[in-house]
């Protein structure tokens, strides 16, 4: 069995010119699996997506095209036991027919800065900060088995850290992703897995480059890079303007290689997901749906895509949102608000999601207000729902925009 | 928290914190809203550990006066059924009199309420014989309250029909499963390198996926678990149930308590309460 492969299938005009990196559609291939891109990873906590169990996740993907995500502060503690199982970490948590990526932070989760220490990353679980070097990382790595993984590094930066700061975890990682291949290269258990490259910088465009740059030179021992290090408080990200972020990945996208899958983690908004896909990344993950389920709302926008100049633009045009004053954003509507006491309709009429098709927004306030499990189920089924119809519609309209 | 008088049960609204009166006719009101197939009539209950036997009698007339009042607010007779709950706490005469009260009046079945509030299991068993043995063979017979799957059986072998899954989602919620032998604690260390299902042969969609080290890892955490073991436990209490029944088809009801008996206290150490019980209906443990 081949590992993990990652192609571009469209925007590559191949008419002579070297591609630019414009939105594009990929596919990531593994034996009998294939996610197209641009697509999401499905987040999880303690080796689950949060609410739902398997049995119910795959009534809301019916197909078994998915890819999770781990991330390292809650399935830290699966090492043990998974020494001893030996299966990896997928079958261990109930997901053997998926692919899986393993990462670094949980990105929908506020993480302090300042725990490492030199090349030691720290990892906070719910019993306390665990410090971790390559070796142990790897370690970790070959006992989940997972399809591909982010190697270690230093990431915990955001707006306000320091430049002196920035190039520290710059070349921190950088050190710790050459250990983390060498290591790569000798084990025979990590064969069918492929490695991610995170590049680090914060905001800064020179060190971003810097960090690119060196990546790069190893890109035929990667599947894909990580845009990392932009945030620490996964709960802000949406805050974080599109202007600030935007130029860095521009500019250091001209320094990746075109055909390897660009990944970026955490709930950025619905809107900056269009500017990041118009950038040339493929791949996120559902920090935000889980997010917008975290704060008892569901995502009710209603967006009209287009293909222009080789770009996506969507229009958002809400009739809802502007005679609701209760809303937080644009995107959706707060169930627990007693606007919806007695309404007798689903979260959204057009929606085809299990929850939608059976329930009730009053209901669905009952459940959330009496603090009912199945209250945040149903919220995660009709936002899990959405967010994957949201990308499927992105899929569409590139996909059409390729064969004209 | 409640107050009760002759009108009804004062709440505290867990909405706002304001003093709400339920009284029967509202509580049927609500209840004729939802529309259940089965409902309740309100009750005055008092627990069973309570020494007040003058408070116990006005609890057992009264929970017959107000099964009077929400009889006559039944607005919807063709569709729902009210089960009157006999009550009487330990009191062998006041069950007697709230079974014999209730039988006076139209309805399709029975509750048999007041119990598993503390008492003894030897004064739990008497009360509900005594209360299958006054309410008539042809309707069904609910036990309020009854989880213990030792209890189920028991109450089954006296006579009960019905009973309800608070239990086992309850426990689920606790990280508890339910198997063969009684119940296990997913919370404990022993758990986080067995690599069994919670039981073998189950057929439920957890046992088939997860293990038991999975689950202690996200039993404390993670919401999801409560959704595997709750699975798992309403599984194994439907198969319990269906147990019973085919055996009771087969007429070989007492070879299934004894099986059972055997799989709970592999060491023959029964409970006496249950021995007790279960010679009052003729069927000898070995
Ligand atoms: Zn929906
Ligand atoms: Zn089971």
């Amino acid at each position: 069995m081949d590992p993990t492969q990652f192609s571009v299938v469209t925007g590559d005009k191949s008419n002579g010119i070297p591609p630019t990196n414009g939105p594009r559609l990929g596919s990531l291939k593994h034996s009998n699996s294939q996610v197209v891109t641009p697509a999401f990873m499905y987040y999880t906590k303690y080796g689950s997506v949060p609410y739902i169990s398997r049995e119910v996740f795959e009534k809301i993907v019916p197909d078994d095209q998915a890819l999770f995500n781990f991330p390292l502060p809650t399935c830290l503690s699966f090492y043990q036991p998974l020494k001893e199982f030996k299966r990896g970490l997928n079958s261990f948590v109930g997901l053997e027919k998926y692919l899986s990526c393993c990462s670094i932070n949980d990105y929908a989760v506020d993480t302090p800065q300042g725990y490492n220490k030199k090349d030691n990353v720290a990892i906070k679980t719910k019993c306390g900060n665990q410090l971790i070097n390559h070796e142990k990382y790897m370690d970790i790595i070959e006992v989940f088995k997972p399809t591909m993984y982010v190697t270690l590094s230093i990431s915990d930066i955001n707006l306000d850290s320091s430049p002196s700061a920035i190039e520290k975890s710059v070349n921190i990682s950088n050190r710790l992703f050459k250990s983390c291949l060498e290591r790569h290269h000798q084990s025979e258990v990590l064969k069918q897995s492929c490695v991610i490259a995170p590049i680090q910088g914060g905001y800064n465009v020179q060190e971003r480059i810097r960090s690119a740059a060196f990546l790069s030179e190893y890109h035929n021992d990667i599947l894909g890079f990580l845009f990392d290090g932009f945030f620490t408080d996964g709960t802000i990200v949406e805050e974080i303007p599109s202007d600030l972020i935007l130029p860095v990945i521009d500019k250091t996208m001209e320094y990746l290689p075109y055909d390897k899958m660009k990944i970026i983690f955490g709930a950025w908004t619905p809107s900056l997901i269009i500017d990041l896909i118009n950038s040339g990344v493929d791949m996120f993950d559902s920090s935000f749906p889980y997010i917008t389920t975290e704060r008892n709302s569901a995502l009710i926008f209603d967006y009209n895509l287009k293909y222009k100049n080789e770009s996506i633009i969507m229009d958002i045009s809400n009739c809802e949102t502007d005679k609701n004053v209760d809303n937080l954003n644009e995107y959706e509507i707060c169930l627990t608000n007693t606007s919806h006491f007695e309404k007798f309709v689903p979260i959204k009429d057009s929606c085809t999601c299990l929850t939608c098709k059976k329930h009730t927004r009053s209901y669905i306030h009952h459940l959330l207000v009496s603090n009912e499990l199945l209250g945040s189920i149903l919220l995660t089924i009709h936002n899990l729902h959405y967010f994957n119809q949201f990308f499927k519609d992105i899929r569409e309209v590139l996909t059409n925009a390729n064969s004209n | 928290m409640a107050e009760i008088n002759e009108e009804g049960v004062n709440f505290e609204s867990p909405y706002d914190g304001t003093q709400s009166l339920l009284t029967p006719e509202k509580s049927i009101q609500i209840q004729n809203a939802i529309g259940a197939d089965i409902i309740m009539q309100l009750d005055d209950v008092v627990p069973t550990t309570s020494k007040d036997d003058k408070r116990m009698e006005e609890a057992t007339y009264r929970t017959t006066r107000w099964l009077d009042r929400c009889l006559g607010a039944h607005e919807r007779p063709n569709e729902q059924n009210i089960f009157p709950i006999v009550q009487g706490g330990l009191i062998e005469d006041l069950r007697r009199l709230s079974a014999n009260l209730h039988l006076e009046r139209k309805v399709n079945g029975y509750a048999i309420g007041g119990l598993v509030g503390g008492e003894e299991k030897k004064d739990f068993w008497k009360m509900v014989f005594l209360s299958t043995n006054l309410l008539p063979c042809d309707k069904p017979k609910y036990v309020m309250g009854v989880g213990f799957a030792v209890d189920l059986v028991i109450c089954c072998a006296l006579g009960a029909d019905m009973f309800d899954c608070v239990f086992p989602t309850r426990t689920a919620r606790f990280g508890c499963a339910l198997i063969s032998s009684g119940q296990i604690s997913l919370r404990r260390k022993r758990f986080r390198m067995d690599f069994e299902p919670i039981e073998k042969n189950c057929s439920c969609s957890t046992c088939k996926t997860y293990t038991r080290a999975y689950l202690h890892q996200i039993v404390s955490t993670e919401a999801v678990s409560c959704s595997l073991l709750s699975v798992h436990n309403l599984n194994y209490q439907m198969q319990l149930m269906k147990g019973i029944r085919e055996s009771i088809k087969v007429n070989k009801f007492p070879e299934f308590v004894q099986e059972f008996m055997t799989n709970m206290y592999p060491d023959k150490n029964y409970p006496q309460w249950c021995l007790d019980a279960l010679q009052s209906v003729n069927i000898e443990l070995k």
